[in-house]
């Protein structure tokens, strides 16, 4: 089921809100905490009922493996490193073969000219994040944080619908305590901001990123389909999806953190306004952060860090993103997104260490540079993201530098400058209104506050809100009026179709 | 691993509500304003339009011919049904109620329940619906050539389950907000409210008491388009002629007397080719229709008419339908005479 569809928004949320109230009433927080986990499930079976097993079936196993890990550490007064392997294998087992089967045979297929057949591997929804979910769970078991917890609570921290198709990637200490402490019913004064919350988001996927992502959809599949792309053709398509990207993670987010307040569960913040990144550190500090988190947690510090040396670090770093890359699907589109992020951060940690203490790279003209050269490899890298392939991905960034020649569509005749420059105009199929509409998007991204910065009052997170915003949401009747008619705006444009959001196919 | 517990660290944002609870509800009254306002001010022109007539019928499907008919379907729902007529344009608009009336015994009723754009396989598939519930002793098709070609048209699908629902009296705001299209409402609103008085256009729905419409569309004042075009012999569909066979044979199991019809074509476009292709497509139906125990009457051949009945090249008059209805009607009416009625 996604958020953006009438049945989520009209019946299975309010349907579970009132159900969960009434449980509550009826048999307490164990009836209410069972309906919470009853309806997660339903709410991923409307996807693929079957696959409902291979969860339970994963629940159960690592809460065993939790289990088998505090017992390991209770009788011998040391943690199993063996039993965290076996368990953390078996998980990246699953995940290998579900997500990465197909992609590996048919690279060893096409490497050693075999016909290697493992048939079609259907990938299950969400897999990616209930198994990184899991092994967090794991890991700090095994380092001796306090996990030892009711069955039922840690299916709802594994399956809470809020979370569980496309993260943030949460951890059993940040959600479960809340579990416990959690009201239950259902309190009428967290709606303003869950709501408010809730509508912001759908907005922002429904409105913004839905109405752009034609032009990046029309784009790419030209190219995969060979259509030789021109210099502005292949910005307006990359823009495109820079923004799109942008604004349906926004709205994912968002809404994650508006379900789950309704029923008093703040998450983790996930993203930040990514784009006003002024460098590449900066910038995975503000996407999909728990992601971030999560790779630098549980591969990058313990693959060592910075702590041996810099050579070491830049290795760690390639392999952190190298595998953060392939996490985001199997291909080797992927592979080379993460890597180039890799290296991008390679880079910005040299850059950082020469430019130490050095008062010329820290004046405006240079934070201007930063910026304009973050955002400039974040776009890149978004090619290679959205590529279908290798052919697509090098078509295009050829023609985004020029390699096919530099050609503006008709309308742009009017700026002469252009002309001077030597810019050629052509009747290139891309609309005024197109341009307009990117440029007032990536206004939007780089100048104004995002969501969570303008909720800062409300605390929708766990998490302090950094940089909160001047114009600041507070319960007054004009506020409920603009969230009312955004919310009203993002389900008329729910009537033109619902398409899913980026990060559900990971 | 640092920071593994945010609570304990003081991290977590004070959990206290944020508002008071009058506060609370004020916000949601206030946000439930922008969703509320235009929510009723659209339930309130749908309800004006309904009371006044003027209401586009639920959008069940793309055609509004075919929603028309779901909504009459829907008003006689306590009406039982001795002789069902099904099919396309042909049966909605060539075939005369009161003719067909005529030749039935006082008391029964006849529904005409053709729709424009119908396939073969279509029609009998509403037959077949239609069929669960009502009880005819006998169903009429008229076909024309072009209910037989390769089905390029999308918007006819509508989910069974729901159409019984509609056409059973369901409750009708439910049908109207679960099938909501605005878009459908703003450009339906004029073309039903011309559509429903007037015999003079086309896609004419001034349904007659039988459902059917007798169009008052006479030569000159026709569309030339339409008037000069050709019927499609050519591309014939294999998957509608199993459907035609299929239809007649459930009619058989089920004992329901079937009778079809070939309507008449204008002469002028039909050449010989034409002419020769009509005689082999109209021996191909008799033949189905006989081997499942109905008659066929061919009103190409049988019920040759002037132009002066045409309001296109296949689409009859009003003058035209009665001529053909009455020719038809003839034709079976032995058989009409041995049919016993259920109701």
């Amino acid at each position: 089921m996604l958020f953006n569809s009438y049945i989520f928004i009209f019946a299975f949320l309010p349907l579970t809100i009132v159900a969960y109230s009434g449980f509550w009433w009826v048999g307490g927080r164990k009836a209410a905490f069972s309906w919470l986990v009853a309806a997660s499930l339903f709410f991923y079976a409307w996807w693929n009922p079957p696959y409902v097993a291979l969860v339970l079936a994963s629940i159960l196993f690592n809460y065993f493996g939790g289990i088998l890990l505090r017992l390991t550490r209770s009788k011998s007064g040391k943690p199993s490193f063996a039993l965290l392997s076996v368990w953390v294998a078996v998980n990246l087992l699953l995940l290998g073969y579900y997500k990465y089967a197909n992609f590996f045979v048919d690279t060893i297929n096409y490497a050693a000219n075999i016909h290697l057949n493992v048939g079609h591997v259907f990938l299950p929804l969400a897999i990616s994040f209930f198994t990184f979910t899991q092994i967090s769970y794991l890991v700090d078991t095994y380092h001796g944080a306090p996990s030892e917890y009711d069955l039922l609570d840690y299916c709802l921290f594994v399956v809470f619908f809020p979370h569980l198709i496309a993260g943030p990637i949460v951890r059993h200490h940040e959600i479960l305590p809340q579990i416990w402490k959690s009201d239950g019913y259902l309190d009428i004064t967290r709606l303003p901001a869950a709501l408010t919350l809730l509508a912001f988001g759908l907005f922002s996927k429904t409105v913004l990123a839905d109405s752009i992502a034609p032009y990046s959809t029309t784009y790419f599949d030209s190219v995969y389909q060979g259509l030789m792309p021109n210099f502005f053709s292949a910005w307006i398509g990359t823009l495109a999806f820079t923004c799109q990207i942008y604004f349906d993670f926004a709205g994912y987010s968002t809404m994650a953190l508006g379900l789950a307040y309704i029923f008093d569960i703040k998450m983790p913040f996930n993203f930040d306004s990514p784009y006003k990144a002024r460098s590449i550190v900066e910038f995975w500090r503000r996407w999909h952060m728990s992601l971030s988190r999560f790779l630098r947690d549980y591969l990058y510090i313990p693959l060592g860090g910075n702590r041996r040396g810099k050579m070491r670090r830049y290795i760690n770093l390639m392999i952190t993103m190298l595998l953060g890359g392939l996490w985001h699907g199997a291909g080797w589109t992927f592979v080379i997104w993460g890597g180039l992020h890799g290296l991008y951060l390679c880079v910005n940690h040299a850059w950082t260490t020469l430019t130490r203490g050095r008062a010329w790279a820290n004046t405006w003209p240079m934070r201007g540079f930063y910026y304009l050269i973050t955002f400039l490899a974040v776009c890149a890298a978004w090619v290679v993201f959205k590529a279908q392939n290798l052919m697509v991905m090098r078509r295009t960034l050829e023609a985004m530098v020029g390699l096919h020649g530099i050609s503006f569509p008709i309308f742009f005749e009017r700026f002469s400058i252009l002309g001077r420059l030597g810019v050629r105009f052509e009747n290139i199929a891309i609309s005024e209104s197109a341009v307009l509409w990117i440029a007032a998007l990536l206004a939007i991204a780089f100048f104004m506050p995002n969501v969570q910065q303008v909720m800062h009052k409300s605390q929708p997170s766990f998490e302090p809100v950094k940089r909160p915003s001047r114009i600041a949401w507070q319960p007054s009747p004009g506020w409920a009026l603009v969230a009312g008619t955004a919310l009203v705006c993002a389900v008329i444009a729910m009537s033109s179709g619902v398409s899913e959001f980026i990060y559900f196919q990971f | 691993m640092a920071n593994l517990d945010p609570i304990a660290d003081g991290q977590v944002a004070n959990a206290e509500a944020p508002v008071g609870k009058s506060v609370a509800i004020r916000y949601l009254l206030a946000f439930a304003v922008p969703l509320i306002f235009p929510a009723a001010l659209i339930a309130l022109a749908l309800i004006y339009l309904h009371s006044v007539g003027k209401l586009a019928p639920v959008p069940l499907t793309g055609s509004i011919s075919f929603n028309e008919k779901a909504e009459l379907l829907r008003r006689d729902r306590h009406m039982p049904i001795d002789v069902l007529a099904v099919g396309s344009s042909m049966t909605l608009d060539n075939l005369d109620g009161q003719i067909v009336k005529e030749h039935l015994p006082g008391d029964t009723n006849l529904f005409n329940a053709g729709s424009f754009g119908l396939k073969i396989s279509q029609s009998a598939h509403l037959a077949q619906l239609i069929l669960r519930k009502r009880n005819p002793a006998a169903v009429i098709m008229v076909t024309g050539p072009e209910d037989f070609t390769v089905n390029t048209q999308s918007g006819l699908d509508y989910d069974d389950g729901d159409f019984e629902s509609f056409t059973d009296g369901g409750f009708y705001p439910w049908f109207v907000a679960r099938h909501f299209d605005m878009a459908y409402y703003r450009s339906g609103m004029k073309e039903i409210r011309l559509d429903r008085r007037s015999r003079r256009d086309y896609g004419s729905l001034a349904f007659d008491k039988y459902g059917g419409v007798l169009l008052n569309i006479h030569f000159p004042h026709v569309n030339m388009v339409r008037w000069n075009a050709r019927a499609d012999l050519i591309h014939s569909d294999p998957t509608e002629w199993d459907a035609f066979e299929s239809f007649a044979e459930f009619l058989h199991q089920r004992k329901i007397a079937f009778y079809a019809a070939q309507s008449p074509l204008r002469k002028t476009p039909v050449n010989a080719e034409m002419a020769s292709l009509m005689k082999a497509r109209c021996a191909r139906l008799a033949r189905i229709v006989e081997a499942h125990g109905g008659a066929f009457f061919d009103g190409f051949d049988r019920c040759p008419l002037d132009d002066s009945y045409f309001a296109d090249y296949a689409h009859l008059n009003a003058q035209g339908a009665e001529k053909f209805t009455t020719a038809f009607m003839d034709a079976i009416d032995p058989e009409l005479k041995t049919l016993q009625f259920k109701h």
